[in-house]
């Protein structure tokens, strides 16, 4: 039975997999990257984090970590180059699900930032990342 | 092993997530002591000490910011010039150190730097000169900003 740690591994895996296939590629290109994770027993693996661009927004799938407090795993994503914090991707109940604050509608006046949690997958990954890319301020 | 840029920015982003943990943590404390004041009656400097770490807790984690950012730099200057026990000021890292590809990093981005820098040398009692305002926010921008113009491996 795999640790935790390698459990993680194959799940930010799969979840970076994931981006690259659902993600829009007329507008996105993405690049992995091998982070080198500190698991909780000091051993070092790499695992892939993913920068992903649009245009001159440039963002990053961070993978955090699986000792969360009420999750069992989490990647996160920045605006680069400040690593803005935009999004956070928690594994709950056995599938990454992703939090995002939208932003308001300018054109409802008293509308306000509204976090929803969104299974992950193709419709939700290019709303959100539209979303954050429309507002960026790179 | 080479040094690769990303642990750095990872180090810094580590130091600014563990400075809104503590913020949120401070923060419900105080509430919960302004709510019920007994709540820490077993130490008569408890109160203060709670009033302090309100007070303190920003600076201390910039100051904290910056020495994650200067030790990347350091480690970077020692590389560059192939001396491992180089000492070169923080100050003169940021006024001189060259970006990647033999690129020069733009005075902008070094002057917003310096500014960081001297937020931590009043923070950490370095200096009595107030920098004027900058949150912590704007710090980890600043120095991640900087950082992503060195190479991506060294």
């Amino acid at each position: 039975m795999p640790d935790q740690s390698e459990q993680f591994q194959a799940r930010v895996e799969e979840l970076v997999a994931q981006f690259e296939d659902e993600i829009d590629r007329s507008e996105w290109t993405t690049r992995r990257y091998p982070k080198r994770f500190r698991d909780a027993d000091c051993g070092i693996r790499e695992i892939p984090a993913l920068f992903l661009q649009k245009g001159t927004v440039r963002l990053l799938l961070d993978p955090i970590g699986y000792d969360i407090p009420g999750a069992e795993g989490l990647a996160d994503i920045y605006l680069m180059p400040a690593y803005d914090p935009q999004a956070s991707i928690y594994f709950e109940e056995g599938r990454w699900r992703i939090h995002y604050a939208f932003p308001a509608d300018p054109v409802e006046t008293r509308s306000k930032f509204e976090t929803r949690s969104l299974p992950v997958e193709g419709a939700s990954i290019n709303q959100i990342l539209d979303s954050i890319a429309e507002h960026a301020i790179p | 092993m080479p040094y690769r840029r990303f642990d750095w920015h990872e180090h810094i982003r580590e130091v600014w997530g563990e400075y809104w943990s503590a913020r949120e943590a401070v923060d419900r404390l105080r509430a919960a002591v302004a709510a019920k004041p007994d709540l820490l009656d077993k130490d008569s400097l408890a109160r203060k000490h709670l009033r302090d770490a309100h007070r303190n807790l920003e600076g201390t984690y910039i100051v904290r910011l910056f020495a994650a950012f200067e030790a990347a730099l350091r480690s970077y200057d020692r590389v560059v010039h192939g001396d491992a026990t180089r000492q070169t000021d923080a100050a003169t890292m940021i006024a001189q150190i060259g970006g990647k590809r033999g690129r020069g990093i733009q005075s902008g981005i070094r002057q917003e730097a310096q500014e960081v820098r001297l937020v931590r040398n009043f923070r950490a009692h370095e200096s009595d000169e107030d920098p004027g305002p900058l949150d912590i926010d704007e710090a980890r921008r600043r120095l991640q900003k900087f950082l992503s113009e060195l190479p991506e491996e060294w």
